[in-house]
């Protein structure tokens, strides 16, 4: 221990640590006059506990202006040991965060606001380390501050994963905006030109394998402008929501407005009862319930007309939703990959689409941390499409599935 | 005769923005780059077109830049300058606008819908600014202006 035997310091620790111990559980008795040697036995674990606990901490004696260093802070630099010294944090600092950490440092001694900055530290091969870095001002008997004692985490690793992540999303957002225009491009192309081929030349291209060879290639055109579409907004849902509570009648009534149209064609009756106020994106729920509405409108069975039965149910601080239909069901072994992009159980000529409506629909449920799922007796008998919606800052496990941890609201 | 400087890379595009406008009497001249385009509107001996059609995705240095370098010289921004591009993001209409493009026109899928654009957009830039041909005028019956 050497250097950190000085009572100074061991009382910093006591008093910076006990709050851990506390948090632990374990539970620290008070002293008494007479257990000084029992005390120190105590510190003595304490400073290994923290040791251990934390990636190392510091101590700013203010009276000397000498900061002192553990030997685990040292490690986590790559350091053997640190010498304390006068002006070695900020020298360990990287020059574009010593102002804000000086400033930090200031502002928590003079106005008491509380200091906890993420850093980059210097390291012994010169590399600079992300720190998470709290510290706190310990005061003497007249209660003016006497030091200040700092915990550091390493948390490069995280840092980094943070980095990687965040390119990779700017990646995504590069090719969604190629997909949209590099992509459509030839294949405006290729429309322009069988259309103005047949114009020309239309006279010399009568056989009917030719005029169906036409169809075809437009037919192939129109549904990869599609598909590079619904690709475009899929990439794009669930990003930059805006989250408020609203009442859950107004997405339904919105659904149902902008598929006016197809419900009277199927003359479709949709009830909804007594639905409650949730929290989420309005405009987004309204676009998940659209695309539930529309599939069990698309996927209505022959001999009985389309019933969609709304209904809500509150679980803890979370809010499910469940969109329940009378049509042509579906079978069990392809219910969990309904969610999957692109994914079609039908020929194109029985029901038409591109497989992206129920992938959005998990996509932006995800997005509100929610999850979404789908049920069904089999064949024939109906589907209920289930998604949920918890209420900002639950922490919902039951919310959130364990393998897509997409929590942006 | 309408002289029209067409900047395009791409000679599909090329061949079916002319064929388009071949009922409108209009003098071509294509290049297929940015570099061209500027060296062609900055060149003092030659005349300027009457309208500059510019692609906006090019290779090298692309429309926007060509766009922008037209605009800035107090000189040559008086020419017309339409954009005619494939991309129908508000981000590029609203920069067009910035930037001071005369128009922004999204290319057409068919070769019908070309057309269509190819008359409106010959009697709005070369026939005096009428009105396109297909466009419902109301006379006016001489009254309050404010009223419309």
């Amino acid at each position: 221990m050497g250097v950190w035997a000085q009572p100074l310091f061991l009382c910093c620790i006591a008093a910076a640590v006990s709050a851990l111990i506390t948090a632990l559980g374990i539970g620290l008795r008070r002293r008494t006059k007479g257990s000084q040697r029992a005390a120190l036995t105590y510190l003595t674990k304490l400073t290994h506990l923290t040791e251990n606990l934390t990636d190392g901490f510091w101590e700013w004696d203010l009276t000397t202006d000498f900061v002192r260093f553990s030997d685990s802070y040292a490690r986590t630099l790559g350091y053997a040991k640190l010498k304390p010294g006068k002006d070695l944090w900020s020298d360990l600092l990287h020059p574009d965060d010593r102002q804000e950490a000086e400033e930090g440092i200031q502002r928590h001694l003079v106005l008491g606001e509380p200091y906890e900055k993420v850093l980059r530290m210097r390291a012994a091969d010169g590399s600079y380390q992300w720190h998470l870095e709290r510290a706190q001002a310990l005061l003497d008997a007249s209660g003016e501050p006497c030091a200040v004692i700092g915990f550091h985490m390493n948390i490069t690793s995280t840092k980094h994963t943070e980095d990687v992540l965040r390119r990779t999303n700017s990646d995504l957002e590069q090719f969604a905006y190629s997909a949209s225009h590099d992509l459509q491009e030839p294949l405006r192309m290729i429309g322009g030109w069988v259309s103005a081929l047949f114009e020309d030349y239309g006279d010399r291209l009568q056989e009917p394998d030719a005029i169906e060879a036409k169809q075809f290639i437009v037919e192939g055109v129109a549904r990869m402008h599609r598909l590079i579409d619904d690709l475009l907004r899929f990439s794009r849902a669930g990003r930059n929501l805006s989250c408020e509570h609203f009442p859950l009648i107004q997405s339904v009534n919105e659904a149902i407005s902008s598929l006016a149209m197809l419900i009277n064609e199927a003359d479709a009756k949709i009830y909804a009862e007594d639905l409650p106020v949730v929290y989420g994106d309005q405009a987004m729920v309204a676009q998940v319930l659209q695309n539930l509405i529309s599939n069990s409108l698309k996927y209505s069975s022959d001999d009985r007309k389309c019933r969609i039965i709304i209904t809500a149910e509150e679980r803890g601080s979370v809010t499910w939703i469940h969109v329940t239909d009378n049509g042509i069901g579906i079978p069990e072994e392809y219910r969990a990959r309904v969610f999957e992009v692109f994914t079609r159980l039908y020929a194109r000529d029985r029901y038409n689409g591109t497989g992206i409506g129920l992938a959005l629909v998990r996509r932006i449920v995800h997005a509100h941390g929610g999850q979404a799922t789908i049920s069904s007796g089999g064949e024939g008998t109906g589907t209920t499409v289930s998604f949920s919606l918890p209420e900002p800052n639950s922490a919902s496990e039951e919310a959130t599935s364990p393998e897509e941890g997409e929590r942006d609201a | 005769m309408r002289r029209v400087l067409l900047v395009e890379d791409n000679p599909g595009d090329v061949r079916l923005t002319q064929r388009a406008f071949k009922d409108f009497p209009i003098e071509w001249e294509v290049v297929t780059n940015g570099e061209a385009a500027l060296e062609r509107l900055f060149d003092t001996t030659k005349d300027w077109p009457d309208l500059v059609l510019l692609d906006l995705n090019l290779p090298r240095v692309t429309g926007w830049e060509v766009l922008e370098q037209i605009k800035r010289s107090p000189i040559t921004r008086r020419i017309p300058v339409v954009v005619l591009t494939s991309s129908k993001s508000e981000m590029d209409i609203a920069r067009a606008a910035d930037r001071h493009a005369n128009n922004y026109v999204i290319k057409p899928a068919t070769p019908d819908a070309f057309r269509t654009l190819a008359t409106d957009f010959d009697a709005w830039w070369f026939g005096h600014n009428q009105f396109p041909p297909h466009v419902d005028l109301v006379p006016w019956d001489g009254g309050d202006r404010a009223a419309e």
